[in-house]
């Protein structure tokens, strides 16, 4: 499949802070590309560097294999972001701010008003089009946020942490907004530190820390290459030391991490552990308040990684 | 024309830019009006208290001064006594005169403080002195000159001041004018607001903007022409204001006003861009630094106490012609006061010069098209 965006050896540096090393990566058309990391690993400096908005010590980056330059006006044209912060004017109403927007993409006035139109029900703003960004809340700001900077049908997107303090139905809103999107051809990036989003929306993860990238992969590709391949949480109404000990002689279990009477066990495979643990339990007599099993979540595959938790 | 008109909407909402360019200087107008009312309604000149002590009589002196004491006389300049000099500096120090005049071989002034009042003595004094002088030159160069009626051209009477003037010499104007300039200087404020609508490292607004297909120098021209409407509008709400709601005279050199105001604007606007584009602090920094300059310069240029504007031209008349508001003053004055054009083309040339300077430094900063950070 074609692709959108070349990024190859990008090093990007604040005076001594390496805020990009060395960075290189590639996203196909049609794809959500998820570019996952914390705060701080470089998702925004990498964004706002593809957009030429920043300069960068060396590396190349290409669009729709274009060399990406400040005044490649045709590339620009191709572009929707939606910033981190919300980057609406507060003079203007909701439709003004989207169509002003709008306005420096799509110089037609009968199709502007059109896309505009559609972006509104995207977003579902349509009884807020006359307010002013103040009278919203902070979701349906973030709609308006998004709305301004999909508006024009761009085919390439980037969401920089759009659902930053975001309520549940604007987050959701937003997601199947996303997917829309992209089911109507748009190429996205989307940048985040909520993995729920990420496993939730995006074809293929980057996991960034420290400006590199550290993992790259699908989902499931990401979680199949760590050790752990299932994790049981088991909340026990007693300290269960002894059978703890117990368990620990398991050559399947990496790990036990306990907290007060509830344990975390990871399992190298997954087959049948949940079953083997519950006739464990009932053969020692052993009584428990809850017991459940869940897969890897991308936060383990991060902390596997690199020693450290996702939400850092 | 779709950046111009919502550039246009944006900063015409701006309630803060609008109330600083349009109403403040409106308030500030009332308030000075209020103030100087009394001084305001006085159309002529005040009649000066002075006291002449003849150590040696002069009798062509003693005619001019007569001449121009001459009571109900619409010439009539001077209420003048012939004391004796401990009387003179009696009256003097009692505030009964503004000064005297020592007549011997020089004629000399004594004034305890400045203002119109002595500087209307010394005009006298000088215009007298120069005639005479011209008198005596021309009669050891001519003496057929007197017969032929030459001399008539060099009068000593009070036409020298009614010939040079507008016949209005309110001083108060200058309050007034000192306003407009400092209206002009707060054209900054839309000027800073173009910048943060432009350079993608001081707004997330200006970072979309930079982002899509529309190129930063019409996204800046735009802004521009916005950003000027707004302070011209503005400029002109409070000339209008003061013209018809305060009654203050601007004489009749309106067009020359307009193109004075218009000029003005260029030097507001170009003055808040240069803040916006090389201060590197916040907003509200920015925002802070064009009052705070545009009333100081407004300080210098006379505002607050007309002698500023004499005391900076004479000890540091540089400061005079870098002050904005001070030239915008002045060019005002000079078209109010004089018939020539001189002094007012001088002062143009000099705004134009600083609105050079503040656009073309600012344009070298704006040119680039990549951050090192955003």
């Amino acid at each position: 499949m074609e692709n959108i965006i070349e990024i190859k050896n990008l090093t990007k540096s604040y005076g001594n802070l390496v805020a990009l090393n060395d960075f290189s990566l590639t996203v196909k058309k049609g794809d959500i590309l998820g570019l996952l990391g914390p705060n701080g690993s470089g998702k925004s400096t990498c964004i706002n560097t593809i957009l030429s908005l920043l300069k960068f010590d060396k590396g190349s980056i290409k669009i729709f294999n274009q060399e990406m330059t400040p005044t490649n006006y045709q590339v620009k044209k191709e572009i929707g972001v939606v910033f981190q912060d919300v980057a609406v004017f507060e003079e203007l109403t909701v439709l003004e701010n989207i169509d002003y927007f709008c306005g420096l993409y799509i110089k037609d006035k009968k199709t502007r008003k059109q896309y505009i139109q559609e972006a509104i029900e995207l977003v579902a703003l349509q009884e807020f089009v006359k307010f002013k960004p103040k009278q919203l809340s902070g979701g349906l700001l973030r709609r308006l946020n998004i709305a301004c900077g999909i508006a024009h049908k761009p085919s390439l997107i980037f969401l920089d942490e759009p659902t930053v303090a975001v309520d549940p139905q604007s987050r959701n809103n937003i997601l199947e907004g996303i997917k829309i999107l992209n089911q109507q051809g748009a190429t996205i990036v989307y940048t985040t530190h909520y993995m729920e989003e990420v496993e939730q929306l995006c074809h293929h993860i980057v996991i960034m820390d420290k400006g590199q990238i550290i993992a790259k992969g699908t989902n499931d590709e990401l979680k199949n290459s760590i050790s752990t391949s299932e994790k049981i949480t088991v909340e026990f109404l007693d300290n269960e030391e002894a059978f703890i000990t117990t368990l620990n002689k398991n050559p399947n279990i990496l790990q036990i991490d306990q907290t007060d009477n509830t344990i975390h066990i990871s399992y190298k495979t997954k087959e049948h552990n949940l079953n083997e643990l519950i006739e464990l339990l009932s053969k020692n007599n052993i009584q428990y308040r809850s017991i459940f099993s869940e897969r890897p979540t991308l936060n383990d595959v991060f902390l596997e990684l690199t020693g450290k938790e996702l939400r850092d | 024309m779709h950046s111009f008109r919502y550039q246009l909407k944006i900063l015409l909402r701006n309630r803060s830019s609008v109330f600083w360019s349009i109403v403040f200087p409106l308030i500030l107008g009332t308030l000075f009006h209020l103030a100087l009312s009394n001084l305001v309604n006085n159309d002529n000149f005040d009649i000066v208290n002075i006291a002449v002590v003849d150590e040696v009589t002069d009798q062509n002196f003693n005619s001019f001064i007569n001449e121009l004491s001459k009571e109900n006389d619409s010439n009539q300049l001077f209420n003048t006594q012939y004391v004796s000099l401990d009387e003179a500096e009696e009256l003097l120090k009692n505030e009964k005169i503004t000064g005297y005049l020592i007549v011997s071989d020089q004629i000399e002034i004594v004034v305890n403080t400045s203002g119109i009042n002595q500087t209307i003595m010394q005009s006298v004094v000088n215009s007298y002195l120069q005639t005479s002088s011209a008198y005596h030159n021309i009669y050891q160069i001519n003496p057929q000159a007197f017969i032929n009626g030459v001399l008539e051209q060099v009068s000593l009477d009070t036409d020298h001041f009614k010939d040079a003037t507008n016949g209005d010499t309110n001083f108060t104007v200058v309050y007034f004018y000192t306003l407009i300039g400092m209206a002009c200087m707060y054209g900054g404020d839309w000027g800073l607001r173009i910048t943060t609508l432009t350079e993608a490292n001081l707004s997330r607004q200006a970072t979309r903007i930079t982002v899509s297909p529309t190129s930063k120098f019409k996204s800046l021209i735009a802004g521009l022409f916005a950003g000027f409407i707004c302070q011209f509008v503005s400029i002109f709400i409070l000339f209008l204001y003061l013209v018809y709601g305060l009654n203050v005279s601007f004489g009749d050199n309106t067009n020359y006003i307009v193109l004075l105001m218009f000029v003005g604007s260029i030097v507001g606007i170009s003055f808040g861009i240069f803040v916006g584009t090389m201060l590197k602090t916040k907003l509200a920094t920015k925002n802070a630094t064009i009052t705070a300059v545009s009333m100081l310069f407004s300080f210098f240029a006379g505002m607050m106490v007309i002698d500023m504007k004499y005391l900076v031209l004479k000890y540091f008349p540089l400061a005079a012609y870098i002050n904005p508001v001070s030239l915008i003053t002045d060019a005002l004055y000079s078209l109010y006061y004089y018939n020539t054009l001189d002094r007012y083309f001088t002062n143009i040339v000099y705004l134009l010069l600083i609105a050079l300077f503040f656009g073309g430094s600012s344009l070298i900063m704006m040119r680039r098209k990549k951050y090192d950070s955003i």
